[in-house]
C-alpha cells in the first residue's frame, strides 16, 4: 500500500508547535488516520486533511505551550535537572514575550524607560558623590580603625582641635591606641628648575605613619633622632613631588630640598598609590613639648585603636583622661566643654558636609518615587488595554505564577533599561556635578562611577522592576477573567481609578515636600546675597601672595615687602588706592581670644583678627564710626593699636566709649600678650559667617603682628584698563619667588562666599523642577485617560445641553482638587522634612508661610496648565462621534 | 470534588474514554466523539483539555508499544480513573435534577 507520508513540513510545524509530552501521541495520532485517511480517500485529500488539521491545532498548541512548560510529575535527578531547564527556558520565554510586548508599545515603552532614567540616573550620580565622600574607607590599612576626636560643647559636637599637652596626656596614658599622633597643616614652598611651587603639607608627631599604616615606599618614616638641633631638618615626600622635583631619581634619599629656603634632607618617599586626606605632598615631623602654658588648641588628633578595641572602650577611656585633663588643666580645651568624643576619622573629615550630602540624597530618592508613581499609573492604564489578552489566557488555564512571570518580566526590562540608561546619564552628569561642587568638599578625589555605584544602580532598578511587576501582576490577578472578557474594556475600572488617583496625589504630595525644600534654600541664598556687604566691591582687584614664611615671616621683611608692594603698585597709572591684608574680607581671619584690660583674666572671648595696611578702611570704602584709621607709621616699634569694628565696641557701650580703652590679644603665652589701644571704630562689614549677628573683629596694623606671611593686595582701580598683567609684573620685580596664587575681582570673592549655598539651591531645585514636571506630566496622563475612559459620558452630557465650558471647568477642577490635596499632605510632610535643611538655611526658618504660599501659588498654576490640555479634549468632545465609538 | 463542574466538552471526552474502555486514544476518542456528535475536534483542543483532565487526576495515561502505520511512534492511551467516573456521574446527577419535571420538549405541563 503506497499511501505515501505525511506532509513533512506540516508535521514539523506540528512537532514544534507541541509540548513534548504531546508530540508522540498527537504526531502518531495523525500519522495513523492520515493512512486510514489516504486508504479511503486518496494521498491528496489525507494531506488536505493534515493541513487542516494542523492549521485548526497550531493556535491552541502554542498558546498552552506558552502558558504551560513540561511540569515535572515526581522528582528525582533526571526530572529535576529536565525541570530546571524547563524553568529556564520559562524565564527565557518570559523575557522574550515581555520584550515582544514592549516593542508593540513603543510609546509606553519610551515613556517609562526616559522616567526611569531620569529617576534612576540622579539617584545614580548623587549616590556616587555620597559614596565616595562618606561611604568609601578612607585609603588606609583598616581604616575603620582610625579615630579623631569631637569637643562636645554645649551647643553639640564639634571637632576637635588640642594642645600639645593634651597629645602626651593621651599618648601617654591611653591604653586603647595601637599608635596615636597629633597632625596639623603646613604649606611649603619649594623651587626646583626655576620653578616655583607651593604645596600642601602635613607636620605629623613621629607615630603618624604607624597611624595611617602606610610606611614609605622608599625610605624611612619619622624615628626621635630627627629632633637632634642643628641638622637639618628632615621630610617625607609623595610619590607625586618626587617625580616632579626629582624626576623620580631612586638615589633621591638624604638628597637636599629646599623649602621655603632652607634645606631639608629627604628621608622617605611615599608609595605611588598613597593619597593623604586631605591632600598633601610633604610630611615633616612635629615636635611638641608638654608645655602646660601652651594652650593653643592648633593640632588634630589621629589614632588607630588597637586591633579589638571598638569606640565604646576608646570612649570609656576618654572619658577617664578627660576628667584628669579638666581637673588639671582647665584651660586645654574651649570653654564649657563637657567631654571628649572619640569620633572615626572618616566621621571627622566629612563632618562637614554629611547634612547636606544626606539632604541631596533624600532629595534624588524623593524624585525616584515620583518616577515610580509615573511609571505604576502607566502600567495600570495599560494593565487596562491589556486586561484583555492577559483574561484570555487565564481563562485558558495559564496558572497565577506564569502571569507574574510575564509582568514581572516586563517590569524588569523596563527597570533595567532605564538603569543602565540611568548609569551612563549619572556617568556624565556627575563629572559636570563634581565641576560644580564648591571645592571646600573634602575627598572629591574618591567620587567615581565605580563597581559599588553601579551596583547601586543595579540593586535600585531591580527593586524598581520588581515592585512595578507586583503592581502589574496584583492588578492583572485580582480582576475576574470573565468580567473583564464580556465587559470587552468598555467600561472603567474603580479599583484602578482609585489607586491611579491616590499615585498622583502622593507624587504631588512628595513634589511639595521638594518645592518647599528648594523653595528655602533659594530664600537662604537671596538673603545671603542681600545681606549688606559694609564695603565696595566694584573696580577692586584682589591679588593673593603667598611669600615665604622663612624669608618674610620676621614681621621687619614682611613690613618691608608690603611697603614696596603698595609703593610700587600705587604707580600703576589706573590704580586710585592699594592695602594689604592678612585675608580678604568674606573669607574667614584667625580667631583670636581677647580680654579686656582690667576685666578679670578668666573673663575671655573670641575676636577675628585682621591684620591689615594702611588705607585699608578708606581702600575698601568702609566707614570709619569714631577715632582714626591706621596710618603707615603705625609701625612695630610704636604704640600698639587697633581698630574694633561697631559689633565689639558696642561692649564698651559704643564707638566714643571705646576709644582709648586697651585689650589683650591671645591668652599670655608670647608677645601677643602685649595691651593694645583701641584708636578706632570701623562700621560692621559682612564677614562670611552665616548668622545675622556681626562677630568681633579686630583690625591691627600688619607691621605689629608677626602672623605668618601671608599677603593679600587689594587694589582699587578706575575700572578702565585691566592692569592684571602689569601686577603681576610689578611682584616679579619686587621678588620672582613670591608666587601669585590668584588674582580675582572682588566680586568673585564675594560671590565666592555664597558658592556653597548657590549650589545647594541649584541643585535642590533642577531636583524640585524635575520632581514637579513629573508629578504634572503625571497628572496630565491620568486626566487625559480618565476623560478618554468617560468620552461617553462627557459626549452624552454635552448631547444633553451641558455648557462646554462647564465640562472643561469640570475637568479642570478635578485636576486642582488631586493637586490640592497632595498639596496639603506634603506642606504637612515638609513641617517634618524640613528640619533636615536647618543647618543649610540662613534668615528664613523652616515654616516661612511665605516660601509655602509660593510654592502652593506655583503648583496650582502649574496644574492648571497641565489639566487644561485634557480638559479642552473633554470640551470639543463631539456626542455623535462619542456614542458611536460604543 | 464535589463543586467542580466539567465542562460539556470534557463531559464528551471523559464519556468517550468511558466507552472505548482500552481502546480509547487520540484516534478513537476522536472518532468516537464524530460518530456520537457529529462534531469534528481540533487534536491540539483533544490533548489540551486531555492533559488538563490528567492534572485534575480524571484520567490517567500510558504509552504503548510503537507501531509502523504511526511512523514508529506510541500510542497515548487514556482509562477513565474512579475520580473521573464519580465526577460524570456527579454532572450526569446535576442535570437530570435540572431536568426533573421537565417535558422532553420543555412545554410546561
Amino acid at each position: 500500500m503506497l499511501t505515501g507520508e505525511p506532509p513533512r513540513l506540516a508535521e514539523r510545524l506540528l512537532a514544534w508547535s507541541l509540548v513534548a509530552a504531546d508530540r508522540e501521541a498527537v504526531l502518531g495520532d495523525l500519522c495513523e488516520e492520515f493512512h486510514a485517511r489516504a486508504r479511503q480517500e486518496g494521498a491528496p485529500a489525507a494531506r488536505r486533511w493534515y493541513w487542516a488539521e494542523v492549521r485548526r491545532s497550531i493556535l491552541t498548541n502554542l498558546r498552552r505551550r506558552a502558558l504551560e512548560p513540561d511540569q515535572p510529575r515526581r522528582w528525582n535527578v533526571s526530572r529535576a535537572s529536565a525541570a530546571l531547564a524547563s524553568a529556564g527556558g520559562g524565564l527565557i520565554q518570559d523575557l522574550r514575550y515581555a520584550l515582544r510586548a514592549l516593542a508593540k508599545a513603543p510609546t509606553f515603552t519610551c515613556g517609562v524607560v526616559v522616567t526611569l532614567t531620569l529617576g534612576i540616573g540622579a539617584n545614580t550620580a548623587i549616590f556616587s558623590v555620597v559614596d565616595g565622600i562618606l561611604l568609601e574607607p578612607l585609603p588606609y590599612p583598616d581604616a575603620d580603625r582610625l579615630v579623631s576626636f569631637a569637643w562636645r560643647l554645649p551647643g553639640g559636637v564639634s571637632p576637635a582641635n588640642v594642645s600639645p599637652l593634651t597629645f602626651h596626656h593621651w599618648k601617654d596614658h591611653a591604653q586603647s591606641f595601637e599608635a596615636f599622633a597629633v597632625t596639623t597643616p603646613v604649606t611649603f614652598h619649594i623651587a626646583y628648575d626655576g620653578a616655583a611651587e607651593r604645596v600642601s603639607g602635613v607636620s605629623g608627631t613621629s607615630d603618624l605613619f604607624k597611624v595611617i599604616g602606610v610606611f614609605p615606599a622608599l625610605g624611612r618614616g619619622f624615628i626621635p633622632e630627627d629632633r637632634v638641633t642643628g641638622s637639618e631638618p628632615v621630610v617625607v615626600i609623595s610619590h607625586g613631588l618626587w617625580t616632579r622635583a626629582f624626576g623620580a631619581r631612586p638615589d633621591v634619599i638624604g638628597q637636599s630640598i629646599t623649602f621655603d629656603d632652607r634645606r631639608h634632607t629627604v628621608i622617605g618617599v611615599m608609595p605611588a598609590t598613597f593619597r593623604y586626606e586631605p591632600e598633601a605632598d610633604v610630611w615633616s615631623p612635629l615636635h611638641l613639648r608638654a608645655d602646660p602654658r601652651d594652650w593653643g588648641l592648633n593640632y588634630t588628633v589621629i589614632g588607630r585603636l588597637q586591633a579589638g578595641i571598638g569606640l565604646t572602650r576608646a570612649q570609656s577611656e576618654a572619658d577617664q583622661l578627660f576628667e584628669r585633663l579638666r581637673s588639671e588643666h582647665p584651660r586645654h580645651m574651649p570653654p564649657g566643654t563637657r567631654g571628649v568624643e572619640v569620633v572615626r576619622l572618616q566621621d571627622y573629615l566629612v563632618a562637614g558636609v554629611k547634612p547636606l550630602l544626606y539632604v541631596l540624597l533624600g532629595a534624588v530618592a524623593l524624585v525616584l518615587l515620583i518616577a515610580f508613581g509615573n511609571v505604576a499609573n502607566l502600567l495600570l492604564s495599560r494593565s487596562m488595554t491589556r486586561a484583555r489578552d492577559l483574561a484570555v489566557r487565564r481563562a485558558l488555564g495559564a496558572t497565577s505564577h506564569r502571569i507574574v512571570g510575564h509582568v514581572l518580566a516586563e517590569g524588569l526590562i523596563l527597570a533595567l533599561a532605564g538603569g543602565v540608561a540611568g548609569a551612563m546619564l549619572a556617568h556624565a552628569a556627575v563629572g559636570a556635578l563634581i565641576a560644580s561642587m564648591p571645592n571646600q568638599l573634602p575627598r572629591l578625589g574618591a567620587v567615581a562611577i565605580d563597581y559599588r555605584v553601579l551596583g547601586f544602580a543595579l540593586l535600585v532598578s531591580v527593586a524598581l522592576g520588581v515592585a512595578l511587576g507586583l503592581i502589574g501582576s496584583v492588578r492583572a490577578l485580582r480582576s475576574d477573567p470573565g468580567r473583564v472578557l464580556k465587559a470587552a474594556g468598555t467600561g472603567a475600572d474603580p479599583g484602578r481609578q482609585r489607586l491611579s488617583n491616590a499615585l498622583i496625589v502622593g507624587e504631588v504630595a512628595v513634589s511639595v515636600v521638594l518645592l518647599i525644600g528648594a523653595g528655602l534654600l533659594v530664600a537662604t541664598f537671596v538673603n545671603l546675597r542681600s545681606v549688606r556687604l559694609g564695603f565696595e566691591t566694584d573696580n577692586i582687584l584682589t591679588v593673593q601672595l603667598s611669600p615665604s614664611l622663612a624669608r618674610f615671616g620676621s614681621s621687619a621683611a614682611g613690613a618691608e615687602l608690603d611697603r614696596q608692594l603698595i609703593e610700587r603698585i600705587r604707580a600703576i597709572p589706573a590704580v586710585t588706592a592699594v592695602t594689604t591684608a592678612s585675608s580678604l574680607p568674606l573669607e574667614r581671619g584667625p580667631n583670636f581670644i581677647f580680654g579686656i584690660e582690667g576685666d578679670p583674666p578668666d573673663r575671655i572671648s573670641y575676636v577675628e583678627l585682621r591684620a591689615v595696611g594702611p588705607d585699608y578702611l578708606s581702600t575698601l570704602g568702609i566707614p570709619l564710626r569714631a577715632g582714626r584709621a591706621l596710618r603707615a607709621a603705625d609701625a612695630d616699634n610704636s604704640l600698639p593699636v587697633v581698630i574694633v569694628n561697631e559689633a565689639l565696641a558696642s561692649r564698651f557701650g559704643g564707638p566714643a566709649r571705646a576709644l582709648g580703652r586697651r585689650i589683650i590679644l591671645g591668652r599670655g603665652t608670647s608677645g601677643a600678650a602685649a595691651a593694645r589701644e583701641i584708636v578706632g571704630v570701623a562700621s560692621n562689614v559682612a564677614d562670611g559667617r552665616p548668622g545675622t549677628r556681626m562677630f568681633p573683629t579686630i583690625y591691627l596694623p600688619r607691621t605689629q603682628f608677626a602672623g605668618g606671611a601671608s599677603v593679600n593686595l587689594l587694589i582699587r582701580t578706575t575700572g578702565r584698563v585691566p592692569i592684571e598683567a602689569e601686577v603681576q609684573r610689578v611682584v616679579r620685580g619686587i621678588d620672582a619667588r613670591v608666587p601669585i596664587v590668584r588674582m580675582r575681582p572682588m566680586k568673585d570673592v564675594a560671590w565666592a562666599a555664597v558658592a556653597q549655598q548657590r549650589f545647594n539651591m541649584l541643585l535642590t531645585s533642577a531636583f524640585a523642577a524635575l520632581a514637579l514636571a513629573l508629578a504634572m506630566v503625571g497628572l496630565y496622563g491620568l486626566l487625559s485617560y480618565q476623560v478618554a475612559q468617560r468620552k461617553r459620558e462627557i459626549g452624552l452630557r454635552i448631547a444633553l445641553g451641558a455648557r462646554r465650558p462647564d465640562v472643561l471647568a469640570m475637568i479642570v477642577r478635578r485636576g486642582l482638587m488631586l493637586t490640592s490635596v497632595g498639596l496639603i499632605l506634603g506642606a504637612a510632610a515638609s513641617v517634618g522634612f524640613t528640619r533636615f535643611l536647618r543647618t543649610l538655611l540662613f534668615g528664613v526658618t523652616v515654616t516661612s508661610p511665605w516660601v509655602y504660599a509660593a510654592v502652593a501659588g506655583v503648583l496650582l498654576l502649574v496644574a492648571i496648565v497641565a489639566s487644561i490640555v485634557p480638559a479642552r479634549r473633554a470640551m470639543r468632545a463631539d456626542p455623535i462621534m462619542a456614542l458611536r465609538s460604543e | 470534588m464535589s463543586n467542580f463542574t466539567l465542562g460539556e466538552f470534557e463531559q464528551s471526552l471523559l464519556l468517550a474514554i468511558a466507552r472505548l474502555g482500552a481502546a480509547a486514544y487520540g484516534v478513537t476518542i476522536r472518532q468516537e466523539i464524530r460518530a456520537r456528535t457529529d462534531r469534528e475536534i481540533a487534536v491540539g483542543a483533544l490533548y489540551t483539555s486531555l492533559a488538563r483532565l490528567e492534572r485534575k487526576g480524571f484520567v490517567h495515561s500510558t504509552m504503548s508499544d510503537p507501531t509502523p502505520q504511526r511512523g514508529g511512534r506510541a500510542r497515548r492511551h487514556f482509562t477513565l480513573t474512579p475520580a473521573g467516573a464519580a465526577a460524570l456521574r456527579q454532572s450526569r446527577d446535576r442535570l437530570a435534577r435540572l431536568w426533573e419535571g421537565l417535558a422532553p420538549d420543555l412545554g410546561s405541563r
